[in-house]
C-alpha cells in the first residue's frame, strides 16, 4: 500500500450527513476546528475563573501575554479607532494559533491546510472591512483606490490597478495561510518517507536515514515556528486593512 | 498507596508499546518518525529552554507581585502620614471651636448692647422733641397776647384817635400780623 503525501490532507466524514445533495457532514476537519476553539476555550476559562489572580500564575501570565501582543499590535496599526475591534482580532489570532499548533501534533489534521478553511475566513473578513470602509467614509471610500499625490492622468490606470490590488487582498491572504501549511506538512511527510524507506530497506541506508531523520526534526520545529509566524501574519494584514478602511490614506 | 518509580513506569510503557504494536493498534510508518521528531523536538526545547522560559514567566509574575506589594506599602504609609496630621489638627480643631463659640457670645450680647443704646438714644431724642413742643404749646397764648398787645393795640388807639372805621383797621392790621407769623 503506497500512500502519497497529499494523503494526510484527506477529508474523511466522521458523522455522514446529506440533506439532499448537499453534505453537512461531521468531518476530520470539523473535528479539529472544534479541538483547537475548545482547547482554546478550556484555557481562557480556567485562567480566568473567578476573575483570575492579581499575581498572576504560569498560564494566566501566557494568556495575558497573548492578550497583550494582539492589543498592542491593534494600538501600533490602527489605533484607538481600532479598539472596538479587538475582539475579533483576538479570536482570530488565538483560532489562527491553535488550529495550527494542533496540526503539528502527529497523527491529527490541520484544518487550516484546506483552502476552504482559509478562502472563507479572509473572504469573509474581507467583505466585513469592505463593509465598515463605507461605514465610515460612504462613498468616499473609493478615494482609497487613488494614491494620496498621485498624478491625475495616470488615474484611469491607477484606479483599475488598485481595485485589482484591493480585490486580490482576500485571495492572497487566504492562499499565504493555505499554501505555508500544506508544503511544511507534505515536505515534512516527504522527508519522513524518504527516512522510513531507507529505514525499512536496512544495510547501510538504514544508517544513512538519520540524515533525512534529523532533516525532519529540524523541519519540525521550523514548523512549529511557522504555524504561530502564520497566525501573525494573518493577524496584521488584517489589522492593516482594517487601518486602510477607517483612515483611508 | 505507593507511587510508582521510574523503572516500574518505563517496564509498563515498554509492555504497553509491545501489546499495541503485535495488535495492530500502533501501526509503523513514516508518520512514526515524525511522531518521534516532534516529541523529541518538544523535550528538546524543555531540555535547553524550559528553564528559561519558566524563569521570564515567573520573572512577570514576580514584577507584578513586587509592584502591588510597593503600591500597598506606598498607601500604607500615606494613610500613616494623614493619621499624623490628623491627630496634629484635632487640637486646634477644638481651639478653633471654642474660639468661634466665644466669638458667637460675644457678638450676641454687642448686638443686644447696641440695639438696647440706639432704642435709648432716640427715646430720650422723641422725648426732647415732646418736651419742647409741649413747652411752645404753652408759651404760645402769652405770647399771642403780647403780640396783640404791643402790635395791634396801639394802632386800634390811634385809629381810634384819628375817627378811622375800627373793623377796617383791625381786619388789615390782623391780616398783617398773620403774614409777619407766617413769615
Amino acid at each position: 500500500m503506497i500512500s502519497t503525501p497529499l494523503e494526510q490532507f484527506t477529508i474523511s466524514s466522521i458523522i455522514p450527513l446529506h440533506i439532499g445533495k448537499y453534505y453537512f457532514s461531521f468531518t476530520n476537519s470539523s473535528l479539529y476546528l472544534f479541538l483547537a476553539i475548545g482547547t482554546a476555550g478550556l484555557l481562557f476559562h480556567f485562567v480566568t475563573q473567578n476573575g483570575g489572580f492579581l499575581v498572576p500564575s504560569r498560564w494566566q501570565s501566557l494568556v495575558e501575554m497573548i492578550y497583550e501582543f494582539v492589543r498592542s499590535l491593534i494600538q501600533e496599526q490602527i489605533g484607538a479607532k481600532g479598539r472596538k475591534y479587538f475582539p475579533i482580532v483576538f479570536t482570530l489570532f488565538v483560532f489562527l494559533l491553535f488550529t495550527n499548533l494542533i496540526g503539528m501534533i502527529p497523527y491529527s489534521f490541520t484544518a487550516t491546510s484546506h483552502l476552504a478553511v482559509t478562502f472563507g475566513l479572509s473572504l469573509s473578513l474581507f467583505i466585513a472591512i469592505t463593509i465598515i470602509g463605507f461605514q465610515i467614509h460612504g462613498l468616499h471610500f473609493f478615494s482609497f483606490l487613488l494614491p494620496k499625490g498621485a498624478p491625475l492622468i495616470l488615474a484611469p490606470l491607477l484606479v483599475v490597478l488598485e481595485l485589482v490590488s484591493y480585490c486580490f487582498r482576500a485571495i492572497s491572504l487566504g492562499v499565504r495561510l493555505f499554501a505555508n501549511m500544506m508544503a511544511g506538512h507534505t515536505l515534512v511527510k516527504i522527508l519522513s518517507g524518504f527516512a522510513w524507506t531507507m529505514l525499512s530497506v536496512g544495510g547501510a541506508l538504514s544508517v544513512a536515514s538519520v540524515f533525512p531523520f534529523a532533516v525532519v526534526f529540524a523541519l519540525t520545529g521550523l514548523e512549529i515556528g511557522v504555524a504561530c509566524l502564520q497566525a501573525y501574519v494573518f493577524t496584521i494584514l488584517i489589522c492593516i486593512y482594517l487601518n486602510d478602511a477607517i483612515n483611508l490614506h | 498507596m505507593k507511587s510508582l518509580s521510574k523503572p516500574y513506569i518505563l517496564l509498563y510503557i515498554v509492555l504497553a508499546f509491545c501489546v499495541a504494536s503485535s495488535k495492530h493498534i500502533l501501526i509503523y510508518n513514516e508518520e512514526t518518525l515524525v511522531l518521534i521528531c516532534f516529541f523529541g523536538f518538544i523535550f528538546a526545547i524543555k531540555h535547553y529552554f524550559g528553564d528559561t522560559l519558566t524563569a521570564s514567566i515567573q520573572e512577570r509574575g514576580d514584577t507584578i507581585h513586587d509592584e502591588l506589594n510597593q503600591s500597598y506599602i506606598t498607601q500604607i504609609h500615606q494613610d500613616l502620614s494623614i493619621r499624623d496630621q490628623y491627630k496634629q489638627i484635632i487640637p486646634v480643631s477644638q481651639v478653633l471651636s471654642v474660639f468661634s463659640a466665644s466669638l458667637v457670645e460675644q457678638s450676641e450680647s454687642t448686638q443686644k448692647l447696641a440695639e438696647y443704646s440706639l432704642k435709648h438714644q432716640i427715646d430720650s431724642q422723641i422725648s426732647k422733641m415732646y418736651t419742647h413742643l409741649y413747652k411752645l404749646q404753652q408759651s404760645f397764648p402769652q405770647k399771642l397776647q403780647k403780640k396783640i398787645h404791643d402790635n395791634v393795640l396801639p394802632n386800634i388807639q390811634q385809629s381810634l384817635a384819628l375817627n378811622k372805621k375800627p373793623i377796617d383797621f383791625i381786619k388789615n392790621s390782623k391780616n398783617k400780623l398773620k403774614a409777619k407769623d407766617f413769615a
